[in-house]
């Protein structure tokens, strides 16, 4: 329940040793990385000097950024995709990678099956595109079936030429506007998927022209080919005949490539990690630094993986350096990445708050604290035992698809919630008189309702200065903590408003008003002045950053905002018990609606009706309204939500998987 | 949806980028210029190139990378805009972004044609990456016309190969060319067809002015400087002009003097073209564009006129300052230059 610890982890190790100590980087996929020149510029780079370290050190002085190369890996690539190609393969990366076999191995393996694939995918290619001419001309003389001509003649003329082809369109209409300039006969013969078909004879002394015409026309011409002699019926059935014997062929070498990949895909799968692998590590050596002999890099680690991540790496190369530095040793301005850490029933909820922002390094992980609460707000808002364990079934098909998995788990926790207060409202599918209400029933005592909901809501608010001024203190901001609108100065101002309130409501003086306006007045003070304030008490130098008329124009502004915001964060919770009302309220809409179509089936079926409409606009709404109290009510008072996500190298990126 | 609704941001981002076109002031502060460099300082520090240039290193800037530099925006623009416009709207800007593809992809035909390698004319390329129908980096790996034909295939300028030899490409150069623009003008036409009634009313008259002067363009040059046939003319002319239908073309190709016929039959519209010697006939014609959409413009704020008038107005200007840079180096002096500027100085 709370962020991982991270550590800085800075590597030094010899050039020779590059590629390994990389792989193994990569293939812990533990490592979130940071450019390690920028890190040797800005002094981060931590290295504890020991004897056995100068060499190192010494030669730290030239230090630039990795320039690698790409281009042959494109190559290999390539050569892998024609493969996959050939072979109509899916490809699937491993990360157990085979370490002992080499880059060089893997790669005399993919040339081997490429020498071997690309005569019979080469072969298949040209058979296709034989096919291919084979089909067209058989369209075209199709049209030409049943003349008692010999199609070899056609070639044979001397004072005519002929040409077979197909024109689109747009073409057509140009010719058929212009017919009588032309000098030919333009037979129309058919239609086919590339336009329609056109048989041309021309005088063969104005052949020139003519095929200069037919090019401005884009007539795409189907040759005849010259071994066929008959008439169009036999010349059909020539080709279809040789349409055969080559589909034949074709099978056969289909066939020889199903064998091919049988036997081949799990090497090229292997050789498909093995590639990605390599491309990642130049895609780390990017972020390395280089000396003469040595590499740099640095990253954030776990601190619980620290001793497995440095065995490993020692492992792999006895001459590596690794230093870890604990987050709180490297400089402010760098943040450490994020990595929450929840149990089992709060974790979905991580999403929402990603949703917001990554929560800082240095802050509360505000899961916990909003998914608890979340969990309450919807089921107080949405409490129906069956429309509850609708959305559990939802839930559990949702989750069913890989993509949706985080938002399934949450449906299933939300509908859990809802059912649970189903109980406590007695309420089944809407219906109040089924089941006994263990707790209350909100229709019946709608004051009651109204007022715990604010009550709940002050105690979320209190809840919240309390995380916020921990935040703070954290961030060692004592000033905001002590004298900010979200600090103690802030959480007694709301406090002292909250009495005050109360005794007007009950009528009662414990305090006396005065002493209660004083005390505003006080801590409203407190927050105008929270810099001079934490100056004086602090001991620091007093600075306006922004000019000191525009810091006090805006602090004047900031405290009429806070005590407006005050009221209005407390007031809106009140909707958790309206939607509660609500809830019950719509339903009896569609009971009355039920009784007034005196039909049974009539009426069952707006009863139907009212629950898929109550479920799906009501849940969307509560959903929606939920989260807003959380995000704006609450998450206002203490998230700053400015960090950044731990995402640790891996053999394939995320956001390449969800491609 | 109702043209407020669908112009409201369109239209205050258009006028947010007219405002920021060059002035008069502007255009004598580059003729005043001595040097490319002296007017791409002047650019990255003064007009709205500056992001273009932000991090281009001005004091060694040669002619043509200025150039090539200045045309990226075009696009950059247009990508921009299509932020503000939706379904039918947004595929009418990837019709018009198709132009640059169009350009590019002739670019790599003269590459095949006068073997040169076609890596090196990548940088040329102004294409929209974003919504590029093509693959420009098999494209720039072709070695032969056969191996382009199949990487377009199944692309919508598939059509424009249908007959293509790597004969045409030396001795018909204009044969993919004007079945490429083909393929872009009725594409066009074909989406702004699906727009409101409005603009489409309006772009059809736009565009068919457009059609128009290419066609007028085609005939007289073709006639003129190429001896090509009648027929093959007439077959390559573009469809759905404003003025100009297959008939009036057909008399106009099969007329033996075509400059008379054609300011024979010029209607009224296009009668200030005509007095022009052939040098400035396409200056004559973008400014006759030009002049047409500030007219379109004035009068329609809350319509497709005025995103086709600015992205006009910029293309414009951006064929302006290549000509004023042009004309440092061919040593033209100030009204001389603007005798070819498409920007009229005397209004």
């Amino acid at each position: 329940m709370a962020v991982e610890k991270m550590q800085m982890m800075n590597l030094v190790a010899p050039l020779d040793d590059m590629n390994k100590v990389l792989q193994e980087i990569v293939l812990l996929e533990r490592i979130h990385i940071k450019n390690a020149v920028k890190e040797i510029n800005e002094s981060n780079f931590t290295m504890a000097v020991l004897e056995e370290h100068i060499e190192s050190i010494a030669d730290m002085g030239s230090i630039v950024k990795y320039k690698s190369k790409k281009s042959n890996l494109k190559r290999h690539q390539d050569t892998l995709d024609f493969v996959t190609d050939a072979l109509d393969m899916k490809l699937e990366s491993h990360t157990d990678i085979d370490r002992m076999v080499s880059l060089t191995q893997r790669l005399d393996q993919l040339y081997h099956i490429f020498d071997e694939v690309r005569p019979v995918k080469e072969k298949l290619d040209a058979i296709e595109a034989k096919l291919h001419s084979y089909e067209d001309f058989l369209e075209s003389i199709e049209y030409l079936r049943g003349m008692q001509i010999d199609v070899g003649s056609l070639s044979h003329m001397t004072h005519f030429n002929y040409h077979i082809g197909t024109l689109t369109k747009d073409k057509r209409l140009k010719l058929r506007n212009n017919y009588e300039n032309i000098s030919a006969i333009v037979l129309h013969i058919g239609s086919s998927v590339d336009g329609e078909s056109y048989l041309v004879l021309t005088p063969a002394s104005l052949e020139h022209e003519a095929d200069r015409i037919l090019k401005s026309l884009n007539f795409k011409e189907i040759k005849l080919p010259d071994e066929f002699e008959g008439t169009p019926d036999e010349v059909y059935q020539k080709i279809q005949d040789l349409i055969y014997k080559n589909t034949q062929e074709k099978m056969q070498l289909q066939n020889e490539i199903l064998e091919l990949k049988g036997k081949y895909e799990y090497t090229v799968d292997r050789v498909y990690s093995r590639l990605l692998l390599q491309e990642q590590i130049e895609n780390l050596k990017e972020n390395t630094a280089v000396s003469k002999n040595f590499f740099y890099f640095s990253g954030w680690v776990p601190k619980k993986d620290i001793s497995s991540i440095k065995q490993k790496l020692e492992d792999v190369c006895s001459r590596v350096i690794v230093m870890f530095a604990e987050a709180e040793e490297v400089p402010k301005k760098i943040i450490p990445p994020t990595q929450l850490k929840n149990s089992w029933l709060l974790r979905p909820f991580e999403m929402l708050v990603n949703l917001y922002g990554v929560p800082n390094y240095k802050e509360m992980d505000p899961t916990i604290f909003l998914g608890i609460t979340y969990l309450i707000l919807f089921g107080a808002m949405f409490g129906d035992v069956g429309q509850g364990a609708v959305l559990l079934l939802a839930g559990f098909l949702v989750r069913r698809k890989e993509s949706l998995r985080t938002q399934g788990e949450i449906i299933i926790r939300i509908g859990l919630s809802s059912v649970f207060f189903g109980f406590m409202y007695g309420s089944i599918f809407g219906f109040e008189e089924i089941i006994h209400a263990v707790f209350v029933r909100p229709i019946e005592n709608i004051n009651f309702i109204l007022y715990s909901s604010v009550v709940f809501g002050v105690l979320l608010l209190l809840i919240s200065f309390g995380i916020s001024i921990s935040n703070l203190t954290h961030k060692k901001d004592y000033e905001q903590a002590v004298f900010g609108r979200n600090g103690v100065a802030g959480l007694a101002f709301y406090i002292v408003l909250l009495v005050t309130i109360l005794q007007i409501v009950l009528s009662q003086q414990i305090i006396p008003l005065a002493v209660l306006l004083g005390a505003a007045v006080v801590l409203m003070a407190m927050m105008l002045f929270k810099r001079v304030l934490s100056s004086i008490v602090f001991k620091h130098e007093l600075v306006y950053a922004e000019g000191k008329r525009e810091y006090f124009i805006e602090g004047g502004f900031d405290l009429v905002e806070t005590l407006l915001s005050l009221l209005s964060n407390t007031i809106s919770f009140i909707r958790v018990g309206a939607f509660a009302l609500n809830h019950v309220g719509l339903f009896l809409a569609f009971t009355t609606m039920a009784q007034l179509a005196n039909n049974r089936a009539v009426g069952a079926f707006i009863l139907i009706l009212g629950n898929i409409i109550i479920i799906a606009l009501e849940g969307l709404i509560v959903f929606i309204q939920g989260l807003r109290l959380e995000y704006y009510e609450l998450f206002s008072k203490y998230f700053s939500g400015d960090g950044i996500k731990y995402s640790p190298y891996k053999l394939k990126l995320e956001s390449e998987e969800k491609k | 949806m109702g043209s407020v609704t669908r112009f409201a941001a369109l239209s205050t981002k258009l006028d947010a980028i007219k405002g920021q076109l060059l002035d008069d002031r502007d255009y004598e502060n580059l003729f005043s210029k001595d040097s490319v460099v002296e007017i791409a300082r002047y650019l990255k520090e003064n007009t709205h190139y500056s992001d273009l240039l932000d991090d281009v290193n001005v004091d060694d800037i040669h002619r043509g990378d200025l150039n090539l530099i200045l045309s990226e925006k075009i696009v950059i623009i247009i990508e921009k805009l299509m932020h503000y416009t939706d379904s039918e709207y947004k595929d009418f800007m990837k019709a018009l972004l198709m132009r640059y593809e169009v350009e590019d992809l002739k670019l790599i035909l003269r590459g095949i044609s006068r073997n040169e390698d076609l890596k090196s004319i990548k940088r040329l390329f102004i294409h929209s990456d974003k919504f590029s129908l093509l693959d420009f980096d098999k494209l720039v790996n072709v070695s032969s016309l056969e191996d382009m034909i199949g990487i377009v295939k199944d692309t919508p300028y598939q059509e424009a190969f249908r007959n293509i030899t790597t004969e045409d490409l030396k001795i018909r150069e204009f044969h993919a060319e004007m079945n490429l623009d083909f393929i872009y003008f009725r594409n066009l036409v074909k989406k702004a067809s699906r727009l409101s009634k409005e603009d489409s009313e309006i772009l059809k008259e736009l565009i068919g002015t457009n059609i128009d002067l290419i066609n007028l363009q085609w005939i007289y040059r073709a006639k003129k400087f190429y001896g090509l046939m009648p027929e093959e003319i007439l077959n390559y002319t573009l469809p759905d002009g404003r003025k100009y239908n297959f008939k009036k073309l057909k008399e106009l190709v099969y007329s033996d003097e075509p400059r008379e016929a054609i300011s024979n039959s010029v209607s009224k519209h296009y009668k200030d073209l005509l007095a022009e010697d052939d040098i400035y006939v396409e200056r004559k014609i973008d400014q006759f564009l030009n002049d047409t959409f500030r007219k379109t413009d004035k009068y329609n704020s809350m319509n497709i006129a005025k995103m086709i008038a600015v992205i006009h107005y910029l293309e414009f200007e951006i064929r302006d300052i290549v000509t004023i840079i042009e004309a440092i180096r061919y040593e033209i002096k100030d009204e001389n230059v603007k005798a070819f500027m498409i920007r009229n100085f005397w209004e």
